[in-house]
């Protein structure tokens, strides 16, 4: 028989569309199984602000080690709205203030700031998480940041991208990450950005911190904590 | 039979053949030609994601035989990045992949159903060597009127059957087909991939849909 009559038909059958089917899986196919139901949760789990509370932190910055402690100091008036002032000691001094409103409609970020008396304000408060959460939330935020009497227009992101189980010195804890990124529009110069990643566990708060200080990445990790009211 | 008449034979068969050549040609050419010029609309943004505009390198058009395309990244406020190409299908060497895929190997897929039961794409998980990092891929075939179908189950090198299997598809397709390409790197903190699969997904949906608006 010739050869082209002998393959004649393996070759019709190819272009008349039998063609191979997709074989499924592989060593990584894990990767591509059906997502699961999002984990979800609340954000006064995720971040308990009882005044008293604290977090000890080893501090990572420009390959220098230092401690750091968060406090949940009290409530603090921010423009028309309280929330709950935290301080942020670098051994022992004051170094960074956050303010947080954490309530039935989420936790918002009022203001934030080094140690000067002033802080950078936000206005509406930039939400950060919704009352109730789930992995691959997303929102964006349009308003204006006050520094030093004057406004600058900015914009925020904000994901909760996964579920992780982080291992600190402290022990392991399942968190959820929660990506951010602040943008200060400023006129005649480059915007600036403020980037940050918030891992944070039910019950606990914070257990891992990523952000930019004075423009370089730093990190902090959980190293002791004690939550008000529990 | 003189040899007069032989080679009078032969070349009636030489002419015959020569016909068959130039009318195959031609009839290639006119439902190729066809279908050469269709892409995709972009939409300028795909929830948080901004769409860009980028070129393709060249030496890879060159590779495709140069195909009308269009390749586009798209970018998150996180400065997360998902590459997006489009191309018209030409011919069968429009199908090969990219060359930043061929150090790296196949080593997951799967049909999805993002678009629904009729409408499949491939995804499909590439493996740097020593298993420092991973792509994952979205990519399938897309007609005017919202139909998708599928390419390229072998494997990232096309082998040489599969790709005459897809050429002579795409002559006998009565629409012309765009291939559309997205991929991004899966964080190494991604646990098996769920913010990479959301992230993609996010895109081909709206890409999927801001070409229905041509649907039979």
């Amino acid at each position: 028989m010739k050869p082209i009559v002998r393959f004649a038909p393996s070759l019709l059958a190819l272009l008349m569309g039998c063609a191979p089917q997709l074989v499924s899986g592989g060593e990584d196919s894990a990767y591509l199984k059906e997502i699961a139901a999002p984990a979800q949760t609340t954000s006064q789990k995720l971040l308990p602000l009882t005044p008293g509370t604290f977090w000890e932190m080893n501090g990572i910055s420009e390959k220098r080690t230092t401690r750091d402690k968060i406090v949940a100091v009290g409530p603090k008036q921010v423009g028309t709205s309280t929330g709950i002032h935290l301080q942020l000691f670098r051994e022992g001094a004051l170094w960074r203030q956050e303010v947080y409103k954490n309530d039935d409609s989420g936790l918002s970020l009022l203001a934030f700031g080094e140690k000067q008396q002033e802080l950078l304000v936000l206005s509406p408060p930039l939400p950060l998480l919704k009352a109730t959460l789930q992995e691959g939330d997303e929102i964006t935020w349009k308003g204006s940041v006050r520094f030093k009497g004057k406004d600058y227009l900015s914009t925020a992101y904000t994901r909760v991208t996964a579920q992780e189980n982080l291992q600190t010195r402290r022990g392991r804890f399942q968190c959820f990450r929660v990506d951010s990124v602040l943008t200060m529009s400023r006129p005649k110069e480059q915007p600036l950005h403020f980037p940050s990643i918030r891992w944070l566990s039910e019950e606990i708060g914070f257990v891992r911190r990523s952000f930019a200080d004075g423009g370089k990445p730093a990190l902090q990790d959980l190293e002791r904590y004690q939550v008000k009211g529990k | 039979m003189t040899s007069q008449s032989l080679l009078s034979e032969r070349i009636k068969r030489l002419v015959a053949f020569l016909a068959s050549i130039t009318l195959l040609n031609m009839f290639l050419s006119y439902r190729l030609g066809r279908t050469n010029d269709w892409l995709l609309d972009v939409p300028v943004s795909a929830g948080n994601w901004e769409a860009i505009d980028t070129s393709l390198a060249q030496d890879f058009l060159a590779r495709l035989s140069q195909p009308k395309v269009r390749g586009v990244t798209f970018k998150n406020p996180l400065d997360e990045e998902i590459t997006c190409q489009l191309i018209a299908v030409r011919s069968f060497e429009s199908y090969r992949e990219p060359d930043i895929f061929f150090p790296l190997s196949l080593s997951a897929q799967r049909k999805l159903t993002l678009f629904g039961a009729d409408s499949p794409l491939r995804a499909w998980v590439l493996k740097a060597p020593r298993g420092n990092g991973r792509l994952l891929v979205y990519s399938w075939l897309q007609s005017p009127s919202g139909k998708t179908s599928l390419y390229g189950e072998q494997g990232i090198q096309q082998g040489f059957p599969d790709r005459l299997r897809l050429g002579w598809a795409t002559i006998w397709n009565k629409e012309p087909l765009c291939l559309v390409r997205l991929y991004m790197l899966i964080s190494p903190a991604d646990k098996n991939g769920a913010q990479a699969r959301r992230s993609l997904d996010t895109v081909a949906l709206s890409l999927y849909k801001q070409n229905l608006g041509n649907r039979k």
